[in-house]
């Protein structure tokens, strides 16, 4: 650690961020057409894992699966959680190719392990009684699901997925630069070409994507819940 | 053990883990009959109603030496501690309702009665939620008949215990249950809402001639609503006849015991001086 080294190379960084002004938006068109592809990719990643999460997070549930179940599922996501969505998109470039499948599948396989988790646990919190009301009636066990556990873990199911997405767009723009497509790769590709004013108008259409997107959620959220 | 019997324990025992809470029980109820079974906290009363749903199990025989067995409805519920592998679909003929409700609290009041339907549809229409409209009609017939037709709509979490109790009953009714199992259901309602409950399961018992059984913590409702008493004490039946008979001495008996964690002295279960009751029943 060299705390120092901040304040004698300060001039310096002064300099590079200098050099990021003013921010080149000649290629909007570009830049629009990437962050679109990242958002798809988010939008797929997530999506996808939500379907799988469901039936996932249901069976590593502590009041829903049996231990035999329970155990290897939850392992299995601690997997998929502990690696991360850059490694993943690394490995998926490598079986898949370039572009924007990869980015989907890793961010896919790793909103997996986290979603489940997180749906596991809200499901272990439910009150047991509208379940036991449910099996009262001579329901199935998928029919106690439904209509007994489903309607009371839901506000935080879609509260969680919100979250997600949200993380997800962030990583999106992450992925492309190890080449799993949207934006990230153009901007990796301008940073390293040193073109800093291109780089700073890639990184205010991030900003301004985010922000919308967090008031979306925020709009949704509070039509759910 | 007539032919008309709709339950039937044998030799019933239950323990949670080195506890035992039930001791070699065997009781019969009879078609169309009204029991309140009472006892005071602890005395096992509302685990004996949760074994006839088939929502737990007795220890297996091995463990007491002997065969348990649980009918209801002319169906096996359990035999030996293990629940029958058709549970399921004989739940659709019992109903149960719960001291806390048990409703859906985010679904709408028509969805929970709808709910009572479940047992009797194809399992897949109802995964899928799709009921039909003759269904729809009689949970909406269901709620007229427990007065509460205006909230259908509504979502049950936002009415008082009293409405979320009739409507529970509605899903019994949806059920077309041909016996209900009440399990404390007044326990936690004010004394007016606890009469309608208590009119309304009299009501059914009257009218549909369906078997009732309801656990009661009160004797006072007991006296009331119920020709036969069964009466638990620390997991064996105490007192098992016409509630008339069932004098201060037997009340004492079944409540002495348990006063301290009760808290209930025993003057206090014979029912207050204001309150009205039978003259035959009172003697």
């Amino acid at each position: 650690m060299a705390p120092g080294h901040l304040i004698r190379d300060a001039g310096n960084m002064a300099a590079l961020a200098r050099d990021f002004f003013p921010p080149d938006f000649k290629d909007w068109r570009l830049y629009l057409e990437e962050m679109l592809v990242t958002l798809h990719i988010a939008v797929w990643g997530t999506l996808l894992a939500i379907v799988c999460a469901i039936p996932l997070g249901l069976l590593s549930a502590e009041n829903i699966a049996p231990w035999w179940i329970r155990h290897p599922v939850r392992r299995a996501m601690d997997t998929l959680r502990s690696i991360n969505e850059m490694v993943f998109a690394m490995v998926f470039v490598a079986a898949v190719g370039l572009g924007p499948f990869p980015g989907v599948l890793a961010l896919f396989v790793h909103t997996t392990g986290v979603l489940a988790k997180l749906f596991a646990e809200a499901v272990e919190t439910i009150d047991p009684g509208p379940v036991e009301g449910v099996r009262a009636t001579g329901a199935s066990a998928l029919q106690e699901i439904v209509f007994g556990v489903i309607p009371q873990v839901a506000p935080l199911w879609i509260s969680y997925s919100l979250y997600r997405f949200e993380s997800n767009v962030r990583s999106a723009t992450v992925v492309g630069m190890v080449g799993a497509g949207g934006i990230g790769v153009i901007l990796w590709e301008s940073v390293r070409g040193f073109q800093f004013p291109q780089t700073s108008a890639m990184m205010i259409a991030i900003i301004v994507t985010v922000s919308l997107l967090d008031m979306a959620s925020q709009a949704v959220r509070k039509r759910f819940i | 053990m007539t032919a008309g019997n709709v339950v039937s324990i044998f030799g019933l025992n239950k323990s949670f883990g080195a506890r035992q809470v039930l001791f070699d029980l065997s009781l019969h109820i009879g078609q169309g009959e009204m029991v309140a079974l009472i006892g005071s906290s602890g005395s096992g009363k509302s685990t004996l109603l949760r074994h006839l749903a088939g929502l737990t199990h007795g220890d297996a025989g091995a463990r007491h030496g002997g065969m348990s067995r649980v009918d209801v409805l002319g169906n096996a519920i359990q035999c030996d501690g293990r629940l029958n592998r058709r549970i399921r679909r004989h739940r659709a003929r019992i109903g149960y309702i719960f001291q806390q409700f048990n409703l859906v609290g985010r679904m709408s009041v028509i969805g929970n009665v709808l709910l009572g339907s479940l047992g009797r549809i194809p399992r897949w229409r109802g995964v899928c939620g799709l009921f039909s409209e003759a269904e729809r009609r009689q949970a909406l017939g269901a709620l007229e008949r427990v007065g509460m037709a205006e909230y259908a709509d509504r979502r049950a979490s936002t009415l008082s215990g009293g409405q979320q109790q009739r409507v529970a009953i509605a899903r019994t009714l949806a059920q077309r249950a041909e016996i209900i199992l009440a399990d404390e259901p007044v326990a936690s309602l004010d004394p007016a809402s606890a009469r309608k409950v208590m009119d309304l399961l009299l009501d059914i018992n009257a009218q549909d001639g369906a078997t009732v059984l309801v656990t009661l913590h009160q004797v006072e409702y007991a006296r009331r609503y119920c020709p036969r008493t069964v009466a638990l004490k620390q997991g064996r039946i105490h007192y098992n006849g016409p509630t008339s008979i069932l004098s201060e001495r037997h009340l004492a008996e079944i409540y002495g015991a348990a006063t301290e964690d009760a808290g209930i002295r025993p003057g206090e279960a014979s029912p207050p001086a204001n309150m009205r009751v039978p003259r035959a029943a009172s003697r």
